[in-house]
């Protein structure tokens, strides 16, 4: 049987969020380390919290970086969540290891000011988000649908056409990137409730 | 003004597998089940959820395997605190679900466990938290579980929280928690002050909507968290799950009111293994009339064109009539309500479950100038739907609430050995429950009167053949199939309830009947003056109630209790009968989820849960009850009947062969 989505699973992130919303949609998806499984897969979701370095270090050591990239170039559907998001790009202001390259552009921290006022990070919370370009990809993300943020460091992709989506947090920053059917999110739809849910169940049916 | 919104967060306390209470870090009282009281606050869409183990955090294992029974409940973002010694606990904790950590004591105690929780985690994924309370004129921090004053005082465990790279705060006020006397800002101040530079969550004492608002517009805390808050609600402190509205939270921090773009929508999906085929009319006689079919204990179709209930009805109508002197009557009761109320703090019990009647009649009550105590039995499966329908009509009201929760794992335990037992009847336990929580209410506060929100127009009367209901059954079901004790279970016993009923005075009355009483006008009437919800049909006010209704007793005994609620709607004048038909032909799609729901949490699998949805069939007659006590005495019960002390309907179905 196919599952309609594999999350990767190279020891980083709360996978057991994803796959517990996924399957709250009703759609199916299994967790696998394993590079011909993830080939295989129809969709996958590149997870991840934490530190830059840690999590790219590991995808590199694993050999699933490469698969990924690999299913990227392929026009296969990914979907990276928050720091799964950030490794699509380059590389980050967090860490010296580089990216997966999918996505060109760098991974940035947020200003420690905005005006005379410090800025408090993480930016952690629910925020809205605003739509860019072409509606074709999740068309039922919609301008102004809140979703959950925790995250020191945003994306900033190099080709403004790569931005899917911003939102404000004392800068405007790509909180949705897209590129061919590479998609990701700053958020966590796994924890955004139904707005969440209606984000994977939109990607797994894509 | 930065887009992002402050949180407003429950901090729910665990103590092994209860939710609990503390004032001041003491005295836990117990307030539901944390699978359930979870699942509510996920449907009421919180901003975040904080769990914390208090018996974790004064040295109790953690308890991992129970924690992902939680996690799988939640859609939102949840926190961990309680115990947490290694980066591995803390990297297991965030594998089961959890977002982030809190770290208290063991930042006091090994700060380099916390700097590397940082480093393996990410700074988001670490709180840093701190108890203080006042000593010797200052503000000083008290670790494990706040038993234990620190050397550190606030300026240094700042700069240590700094230096470790928490990526959050959370202040907690030890002298504030439980008190609902409001959040001490000073203390949030000196907080975020001396952290300017990461998110500050203020813990501790928040007892008031307003109260939620203040550390966030005068503290420059980025969050609050509240207890008592989100679970207890007005004078009595009575548990209570409620969560501001969208709509309030807007106001509460004064942001321009935006339009959100969810609503409410149907999320029951469309699932086929869990249909429920629409009934087939093709073998069976309805009634002229309604749709009570021919298969329906006691409808007496070979007798004439159109059924007992139906003449069951125009007898009780012609008893009731509805004009001026309905009208005269209901004023009448009120008046007797006030008089025996003299010199007491309340005239009335009325027993509340969130549903339209009950607010209803808690409103009308209230219109009419008597004083009712409102009585709630928490069987630890409410719906979002029905705690925060009660909150709103009760507080707007200004009706005071006392709520009977029951041990989860015992109440439970009552209804696997109902569903074991092989009965329709499986909801019973919660309406014997609810009566036994009324009359004790009413005894414990000297109380001569219950008021029930029946009405015969719209809910009409259920066959005794499918919902047979006494303590004595009760008993004997549990008794034969229960394992766990029967301790806090409001059991309404023989001797207690003749006690009740017949020796106490204790009148029952259901003054819905006086009222010209229709429900979809009741239902937006609640909605425009209380901010009452009604989410549709299938989600009913509690979670075992709409299994039972919406799945177990259609699929396992071909009965649907809407056949009598819409029989009774169309006597009355309310639906359409051809409405009704199309609707009862129809196939149904219960909630998947919530099925799911059932069996995690009395802990079935699916082959188990199968076996027993196609286990040979038992009634009542199968059990010992009171029955036939009940027939025995029935020239008391017939006494008691006219001197309002039982329902008729409890004469009729219960006293008769």
């Amino acid at each position: 049987m196919t599952v309609d989505i594999t999350i990767v699973d190279y020891g980083v992130g709360n996978v057991a969020s994803i796959a517990n919303m996924i399957r709250k949609t009703g759609l199916t998806s299994e967790l696998s380390a394993d590079a011909d499984v993830i080939s295989a897969a129809e969709r996958i979701i590149l997870p991840g919290v934490g530190a830059f370095d840690t999590a790219a270090s590991r995808l590199r050591l694993s050999g699933l970086g490469e698969v990924v990239a690999a299913k990227a170039a392929a026009g296969d559907r990914v979907l990276g969540v928050c720091l799964g998001m950030q490794l699509l790009l380059d590389g980050s202001e967090e860490g010296d290891e580089p990216g997966l390259g999918i996505v060109p552009g760098t991974v940035r921290r947020f200003p420690r000011t905005v005006g005379d006022e410090t800025l408090r990070v993480p930016h952690m919370g629910w925020n809205t988000v605003t739509r860019q370009g072409n509606p074709d990809m999740l068309p039922a993300v919609l301008d102004g649908d809140r979703f959950y943020f925790v995250h020191s460091y945003y994306a900033d992709p190099s080709d403004p056409s790569d931005t899917m989506a911003i939102t404000d947090y004392g800068v405007p920053f790509a909180s949705m990137i897209r590129r061919g059917n590479v998609v990701g999110a700053q958020f966590h739809p796994e924890k955004s409730h139904r707005m969440g849910a209606r984000l994977l169940a939109d990607f797994g049916r894509s | 003004m930065l887009s992002v919104r402050p949180r407003v967060i429950p901090a729910l306390l665990l103590e092994n597998d209860r939710f609990v209470k503390t004032r001041r870090f003491e005295d836990p009282q117990y307030v539901g089940d944390p699978v359930n009281v979870l699942s509510i606050f996920n449907d009421l869409e919180v901003d975040e959820m904080l769990l914390l183990d208090i018996g974790a955090a004064r040295g109790a294992p953690i308890q991992l395997d129970y924690l992902r029974r939680l996690t799988t409940e939640c859609f939102v973002p949840l926190a961990y605190g309680g115990g947490v010694g290694s980066v591995e606990q803390a990297d297991r904790l965030v594998r089961e679900g959890f977002e982030k950590i809190v770290f208290n004591t063991t930042l006091l105690d090994s700060p380099e466990i916390v700097a590397d929780a940082v480093r393996a985690l990410g700074a988001q994924a670490v709180i840093a938290a701190v108890d203080v309370r006042a000593y010797d004129g200052e503000y000083r921090i008290f670790g494990r579980g706040g038993t234990e004053l620190s050397e550190l005082r606030l300026q240094e465990w700042s700069r240590l929280a700094t230096e470790v790279g928490a990526g959050e705060i959370m202040v907690t006020s030890i002298d504030r928690e439980g008190t609902r006397a409001g959040i001490d800002l000073e203390l949030v101040r000196e907080v975020t002050r001396l952290l300017p530079e990461v998110p500050v969550i203020a813990h501790g004492g928040a007892g008031t909507r307003e109260h939620l608002a203040e550390p966030i517009l005068e503290a420059s805390a980025s969050a609050v968290a509240a207890g008592s808050q989100f679970v207890m609600q007005g004078g009595r402190d009575s548990v209570l799950i409620n969560y501001p509205s969208g709509a309030q939270l807007t106001d509460l921090f004064q942001e321009e009111r935006e339009h959100r773009s969810v609503g409410v929508e149907d999320d029951a999906h469309i699932d086929a293994r869990y249909e429920i085929p629409g009934r087939d009319l093709s073998t069976t006689v309805m009634c002229e009339r309604c749709i009570t079919t021919s298969d329906v204990p006691g409808a007496r179709l070979d007798e004439g064109p159109t059924c007992y209930y139906c003449s069951l009805h125009d007898e009780l109508d012609a008893q009731y009539p509805i004009g001026a002197s309905s009208t005269a009557a209901l004023h009448a009761f009120a008046e007797r309500l006030k008089r025996s109320g003299e010199g007491k703090k309340y005239d009335c019990i009325i027993g509340v479950s969130g549903g339209t009647d009950s607010s209803y009649l808690a409103h009308l009550l209230v219109e009419l100038g008597v004083r009712p105590l409102a009585v709630h039995f928490d069987n630890t499966w409410n719906s979002p739907v029905a705690t925060s329908n009660i909150y709103a009509v009760l507080d707007k009201l200004g009706v005071d609430l006392e709520t009977y929760v029951v041990d989860n794992t015992e109440y439970d335990d009552i209804y696997r050995s109902f569903i074991e037992a092989g009965v329709i009847d499986i909801d019973t336990p919660t309406d014997i429950g609810f009566m036994g929580v009324l009359y004790r209410a009413a005894e414990k506060h000297g109380i001569k009167h219950i008021v029930e929100g029946h009405s015969f127009r719209t809910e009409g009367i259920a066959p005794r053949g499918w919902i047979y209901m006494d303590g004595g059954y009760i008993k004997s079901v549990h008794r034969k199939f229960g394992t766990v004790p029967m301790k806090t279970y409001p059991n309404l016993d023989f001797l207690k309830f003749l006690k009740w009923s017949a020796f106490s005075g204790i009148e029952r009355t259901r003054p819905l009947y006086w009222v010209d009483y229709h429900k979809e006008d009741a239902k937006r009437f609640l909605a425009d003056r209380y901010g009452w919800e009604w989410y549709g049909g299938h989600h009913l006010e509690n979670r075992f109630s709409a299994f039972c209704h919406s799945y177990f007793m259609p699929k396992r005994f071909g009965v649907n209790f809407r056949q009598i609620e819409f029989s009774a709607l169309i006597r009355s004048g309310q639906m359409e009968r051809q409405v009704a038909i199309e609707r009862f032909t129809a196939p149904r799609y219960p909630d998947p989820q919530l099925i799911e729901l059932i069996k995690k949490r009395l802990g079935y699998d699916d082959a188990r849960f199968d076996a027993l949805m196609t286990a040979p069939k038992h009634t009542y007659r199968d059990y010992p009850t009171y029955k036939q006590w009940f027939e025995r005495l029935r020239p008391l019960f017939w006494v008691l009947m006219k001197l309002n002390r039982v329902p008729k309907s409890f004469y009729v179905k219960f006293c008769r062969p």
